[in-house]
């Protein structure tokens, strides 16, 4: 079984004017469909706008669809009886640490989710254990998390969704705030828990590098997936991908450059390894 | 114009148990008409240093000298400093509060004691550098994008004339498009104005493809200064610092261990790719 089932959906915003009377309605999903397996790391692209925020919030029903059906775990997200499952199967982290942090003390903060949950002392103990060491923050159960820089914050907010063992995790652009080493002991933490402990990863981003190691790819344009398929796919059309207002790697930018000027490299080269490779090869063809 | 600063040192909760030095023994020299990339991780300094560049900290101990006169001296106009320095902060476009977009602009002119006519003018010129269309001046700043409302927040500054402009992150949370917008806009700026600009940057790729110095601090004190592709090329020192070397030099490098003679320094796409391109052309010679 599936464990994210998104069938169709539309999702209309009211403007209301400052009476409060709707004035029009915008509708910012229109026909959305994704089915997503147990274990898959799912990335979600798209420019500001385009809807993927939304998208979003309705895998873990902090919003329900106006039209279609959102289905978690088998759950249909629209009816509220489910609504407290299918918020402890898929979790969710956003993009602002500091609007995240509710307790003073780090170990608190991450036993916050369980505690609200009804889950024994015992039992909180241990997950919150499991849950800092997981993301590689256990040195710090006894800090401030004022005191922390942004990417320890946002691997506090993970280990605060993993400590209410979630099937799944829906990162809502967890890196835009954050500098090179944050970004990357974040992606660290969620390819860890995905390759480790089988969770499914939604990663909603801007950022294209850290689309590569993703199984699937989803553009998101005008509230609608335009494009989806591997990494490699989806970015072998670098002028189509640029077009969304988006971007593609910088190697995969450098490979489509080359090849416009002549050099026979093959489309959606992703790494640098691959890059080097394929470089490699051409040049012994060529003899020099 | 020379914005100096000498043995610039900020310490925050002095004489508590968390005292900690945010800056430390900061000596720079901006002059006219740079383009400065200022680099580090988070906590490392960089947002305390610039504030202290517009004169909204006073430092614990050293001093910023703006022309030769100290602008915490006796009699020093700091309110008129400030319209020299022009500070954008990060997320500007949470300081919009006007009603339309051309008011929100005119707030900064008309606070340094211009007339509304003045003030207008300076806002209509400063809308033009970034990019903001005429039919958009009686909008409110709510209605428009997120990438629109961070020019017109930049716009607000620029309104102002400052001979130096610095940006905190101004990129943030935008879409590549968006992104290549503002630091287009902000390109244009330097060029039509001749400003110094100081942009703040997590994204040195960004850094790389922009300015002509770059200010590496880490730990609250500088640790380089100068033209991006030497630093650039201290792949190792950045990385112990929490911070990377543009995509770019990363390919370089490794096609170099790859026995490719691509030489040093490109740090952008088509720098390098007329790199790689010269070393197949050379090999069919």
């Amino acid at each position: 079984m599936s464990i994210i089932d998104v069938r169709n959906i539309a999702y209309d915003y009211a403007k209301k004017d400052d009476e409060g009377k709707e004035v029009e309605s915008v509708r910012a999903l229109d026909g959305v469909s994704m089915e997503v397996n147990t274990g898959e790391f799912i990335a979600v692209l798209g420019h500001n706008g385009s809807g993927k925020s939304t998208f979003a919030k309705h895998l873990n029903a902090l919003l329900v669809p106006s039209e279609g059906s959102v289905y978690i775990c088998g759950m249909d997200t629209s009816d509220t009886a489910n609504t407290l499952e299918v918020r402890k199967s898929a979790g969710m982290v956003f993009q602002n640490p500091d609007n995240q942090m509710v307790a003073s003390v780090v170990d608190e903060e991450v036993g916050f989710g369980p505690e609200n949950m009804g889950v024994p002392t015992e039992e909180i103990l241990k997950r919150v254990e499991d849950a800092l060491n997981a993301v590689g923050m256990y040195a710090y159960k006894d800090s401030s998390p004022t005191r922390l820089s942004g990417g320890q914050k946002q691997r506090i907010a993970i280990a605060g969704i993993l400590a209410m063992r979630p099937k799944c995790i829906v990162a809502d652009e967890p890196t835009a705030m954050l500098d090179p080493k944050g970004r990357a002991d974040v992606l660290r933490v969620l390819h860890m828990l995905n390759k480790e402990q089988n969770v499914t990863v939604i990663l909603i981003t801007h950022n294209m590098e850290e689309v590569i190691d993703a199984d699937r790819v989803f553009v998101m344009e005008g509230g609608k997936v335009v494009m989806n398929g591997t990494p490699g796919e989806v970015f072998s059309d670098v002028e189509a991908v640029q077009k969304l207002r988006l971007d593609v790697p910088e190697v995969t930018k450098l490979a489509f450059e080359l090849k416009k000027k002549g050099l026979p490299l093959k489309n959606g080269i992703l790494t640098r390894e691959e890059f080097v490779r394929e470089l490699k090869v051409l040049k012994n063809m060529s003899g020099i | 114009m020379e914005l100096k600063t000498q043995n610039l040192t900020y310490e925050y909760d002095t004489g508590t148990s968390y005292a900690k030095k945010a800056i430390e023994d900061v000596n720079l020299v901006i002059s006219d008409n740079e383009f400065i990339g200022l680099i580090g991780h988070t906590g490392s300094g960089k947002s305390t240093l610039i504030q202290h560049l517009n004169g909204l900290l006073k430092a614990t101990s050293g001093h910023v000298y703006w022309n030769g006169n100290d602008i915490f001296s006796e009699g020093f106009d700091r309110r008129e400093f400030r319209g020299h320095v022009g500070l954008v902060f990060q997320y500007p476009e949470y300081q919009l509060f006007g009603t339309d977009v051309l008011k929100d602009v005119c707030f900064g002119p008309k606070n340094l004691g211009l007339s509304e006519e003045e003030a207008k003018v300076r806002a209509k010129e400063a809308l033009a550098l970034v990019g903001i269309d005429e039919k958009l001046f009686k909008s409110s700043p709510f209605e428009l994008s997120g990438g629109q409302k961070r020019r017109v927040a930049i716009a607000g500054v620029l309104a102002m004339r400052p001979d130096i402009l610095i940006l905190d992150e101004p990129t943030a949370g935008l879409d590549p498009k968006g992104r290549d917008e503002i630091l287009d806009s902000v390109s244009a700026i330097r060029r039509e104005t001749g400003n110094t600009v100081i942009l703040v940057s997590h994204s040195m790729d960004d850094v790389a493809e922009y300015v002509d110095r770059v200010i590496v601090i880490n730990k609250g004190r500088i640790e380089f200064d100068g033209i991006p592709r030497d630093i650039f090329s201290r792949i190792e020192e950045l990385e112990e610092m929490g911070l990377s070397a543009p995509a770019i030099s990363y390919i370089m490098r490794d096609l170099k261990d790859a026995g490719f003679n691509v030489g040093d320094g490109a740090l952008t796409v088509k720098e390098a790719a007329d790199k790689i391109l010269d070393n197949f052309r050379r090999g069919h010679v």
